[in-house]
């Protein structure tokens, strides 16, 4: 398979990323974090002079894809990826020392943002922030959000004011305040995740992020729009594995007499199994450095093909497929998971869909 | 090139076509009719004077000396302006391949010719019993004095009624590879004991035809090569169509023309754009052109392009998508789309959207996926790759 889609830097980027992600796939999960730190990954998206490395967002698909590749299970995407964004609403001076403590990942975050299952933009904040005259008292709750056991501090959406139409300003706050309850669950790819309440959670005033909740719906789209790229980007590098896998199994596994690979209609199923790993990696690369319509249409291709191609993997191997000790399925199950978690392709096609008729907003069609 | 230079190159390209395609013409192209001959060599005569009929042509012999890249960017472009398709095959295949392997001679005879639009070619490959599988094929070339005497037929001739020569593989041995044995001859369609029985396809239309050859004598001046070494010459020239064909240009004129159709009010009154069904279906062959156009940017500087697994890829995902469209097409006219009138065909009629072509142009497409190499042989091509 060629990898012409990298520059000469790219390469040793992903060099340095796939020795990364091989350690952390063989860490316990405590210990991922500060792997990931030592390494420098979570100032991915912040500045140089906060003391992170300005990746641009091909640099953020090299470094999923590794973790993909590798089977490596990490809070990238919820602690890197989308706090940066999130971290990017706020006034000059609290939004440079949260994104060098991002960088410097002295600090883990989570993101705590849906409270709909309908709504996976975040658009539906019922959660209320009500000011105290020197901080703020937090009540609602969030829909399960992914690592926040473990992470120190949690960015949360909420509703500033009482009016329904007040306006949604970003709140840090530390998982252990008071008021704060936390129910772990574990998703079917060993994910965890976990409900959150608030109940007249105290905060103090700095820990608003933003400053009167006018950059608030930008970096939430902006944040829904990395986390998006990341989750296909990782899903790519599952999916090449598996595809790898897969050709291995032909090649080696005898039947009737004759290797699998002898057999064309397994032959044909892995041609179509290798176009749509090659289109995902091509709808990956056009959705870095451009707009959220980009990563929706990435985002639906997984949806589309990516859990096709996931499926086909486990069909090719047989009943050694349907093993947990087979690796296939397990990438079948992280491919699921990341699939469903910030919008499933249904959610992201009827908003590509939205975007067509001809009285819409412009520029959401094909360019 | 860089990407300044290839938008400059863009620009141009889309500037001549604005002022040398007819508009009348081109609105006929992208409703799906069919051209004649007269309007194809008209236009094939203004890309001559232009410098550019012959993309795929190296410069010393009339070519633009295009990369694959502008190659591309060229007929995307024409595509969308409604430029007709040229009369492919002297350009396409019989070009590269005389440039490859024919005598200084045969070059100056034949190049200049297809070039200016005097002579039309066809190409006499498959047969019958041989589509594509070329090793197979029967076609005869008996070696007689001066010359071969040509016993046996050739199939699926496109444009052979319009054509004045034929590039035709025949066989002149029987020993050996299968491969082996097969000579490239250059028929003179006018010659004694050439027929052509037109073949109709499933849009009513002919394109095609099936050409026999009843002892047609080819002088010995006119074979391309060596004897029996053809299929070395066809080995290393065929697969820029394979690449070309998959020019999400033609898919994207479909999108505009799906567009059109569903932002209109159907018979009823509503537009089909209106219903979230007909705009899922849309995103989803929106999120398949992206993903060919984005696979194209990153494959198509890769070296030795048309003997890759991504050269299959295109091919396969292109062809695709161009069916899908033009399905779709006619299930948002429903009914609308049935009735046939092959009047409706023709370009040079009135424009009537009532009479949108797309169920011809649908079952006429559905070649797409059988010529240059029918899909399940890409299909081949990439797992052969993929499990060696």
């Amino acid at each position: 398979m060629n990898d012409t889609w990298m520059t000469e830097d790219d390469r040793l980027l992903a060099e340095a990323a796939d020795g990364v992600a091989a350690e952390v796939a063989q860490a316990p999960p405590a210990a991922v974090w500060s792997i990931l730190a030592a390494q420098g990954w979570p100032g991915l998206r912040v500045e140089a002079d906060l003391g992170g490395f300005e990746g641009s967002d091909k640099a953020m698909m090299i470094l999923a894809r590794a973790l993909g590749l590798a089977g490596a299970r990490t809070p990238f995407i919820w602690s890197v990826a989308m706090p940066a964004a999130l971290l990017d609403a706020g006034a000059a001076e609290p939004r440079r020392a949260w994104r060098s403590a991002l960088a410097a990942g002295e600090r883990r975050f989570a993101v705590a943002l849906h409270e709909s299952a309908a709504d996976p933009e975040g658009d539906v904040v019922e959660t209320r922030a009500r000011s105290t005259g020197d901080g703020w008292h937090v009540t609602g709750a969030k829909l399960a959000a992914p690592y926040v056991e473990g992470a120190d501090q949690l960015i949360v959406s909420a509703r500033v004011g009482s009016a329904d139409e007040g306006e949604v300003g970003l709140f840090m706050i530390p998982t252990d305040a008071p008021g704060v309850a936390l129910r772990h669950l574990s998703l079917i790819d060993g994910t965890p995740v976990s409900e959150v309440s608030f109940r007249e959670t105290p905060i103090e005033a700095g820990a608003r992020l933003d400053e009167d909740g006018a950059r608030v719906r930008v970096a939430i789209a902006e944040a829904l729009r990395l986390g998006v790229v990341a989750a296909v980007a990782e899903s790519l590098g599952g999916l090449e594995r598996a595809l790898a896998q897969s050709v291995d199994h032909l090649k080696t596994r005898r039947q009737f007499g004759a290797p699998l690979a002898s057999l064309q209609v397994l032959r044909h199923r892995i041609a179509d199994m290798y176009i749509a790993t090659e289109e995902l990696r091509s709808l990956a690369l056009a959705a870095c450095g451009a707009d959220l319509d980009a990563a929706r249409a990435a985002k639906v291709y997984l949806g589309e093909a990516g859990v096709w191609v996931a499926e086909q993997a486990v069909q090719l191997h047989g009943a050694m497929g349907v093993t947990e000790e087979c690796d296939v399925g397990q990438i079948l199950k992280r491919i699921i998971v990341l699939d469903r978690l910030l919008g499933g392709a249904d959610h992201h096609l009827s908003r590509l869909g939205d975007g067509l008729r001809p009285d819409a907003r412009p520029g959401s069609a094909v360019g | 090139m860089n990407a300044d230079e290839l938008a400059a190159f863009r620009r141009e390209v889309k500037d001549f076509l604005r002022e040398q395609v007819p508009p009348a013409l081109a609105a006929d192209v992208l409703m799906g009719k069919a051209v004649g001959r007269d309007d194809i060599m008209a236009w094939h005569r203004k890309l001559y004077h232009r410098g550019w009929v012959a993309p795929g042509w190296p410069k010393a012999f009339g070519g633009t000396g295009w990369t694959i890249v502008q190659r591309w960017v060229f007929e995307e472009e024409a595509a969308l302006a409604g430029a007709p398709p040229l009369i492919p095959m002297g350009l396409v295949t019989v070009g590269p391949i005389l440039i490859a392997s024919a005598s200084a001679e045969q070059q100056a005879r034949y190049l200049p010719r297809i070039l200016d639009g005097q002579d039309i070619w066809c190409q006499g490959f498959s047969e019958p019993g041989a589509g594509s599988d070329l090793a197979s094929l029967q076609c005869r070339a008996q070696p007689v004095d001066g010359g071969y005497r040509i016993a046996g037929s050739k199939i699926w001739t496109t444009q052979a009624h319009w054509s004045d020569l034929c590039l035709l593989l025949a066989r002149t041995s029987t020993d050996g590879r299968p491969q082996e044995g097969i000579t490239m001859l250059v028929v003179d369609m006018t010659a004694p004991g050439v027929s052509i029985r037109p073949i109709i396809t499933l849009d009513g239309m002919h394109v095609l035809n099936q050409v026999f050859f009843d002892e047609v004598f080819v002088p010995a001046a006119d074979r391309i090569g060596v004897e029996g070494r053809a299929w070395d010459i066809l080995k290393s020239n065929i697969g820029h169509e394979r690449v070309l064909v998959a020019n999400p240009g033609f898919a994207k004129a479909l999108r505009t023309r799906l567009m059109d159709i569903a932002s209109r009010p159907d018979r009823s009154g509503a537009r089909p754009i209106d219903r979230p069904r007909i705009r899922d279906r849309i995103v989803l062959l929106d999120v398949r052109l992206r993903a060919l156009e984005a696979t194209a940017l990153r494959v198509l500087g890769l070296p030795n392009l048309p003997v890759t697994p991504e050269a299959s890829l295109l091919k396969i995902r292109g062809t695709e998508l161009q069916q899908a469209y033009t399905r779709l097409i006619g299930e948002v006219l429903g009914e609308a789309s049935l009735p046939y009138d092959v009047s409706a065909l023709q370009a040079g009629g009135p424009p009537d959207p009532d009479h949108d072509p797309i169920t011809p142009n649908y079952l006429f497409l559905r070649k797409a996926s059988i010529s240059a190499g029918t899909n399940e042989v890409q299909r081949d091509i990439i797992a052969r790759n993929l499990l060696r």
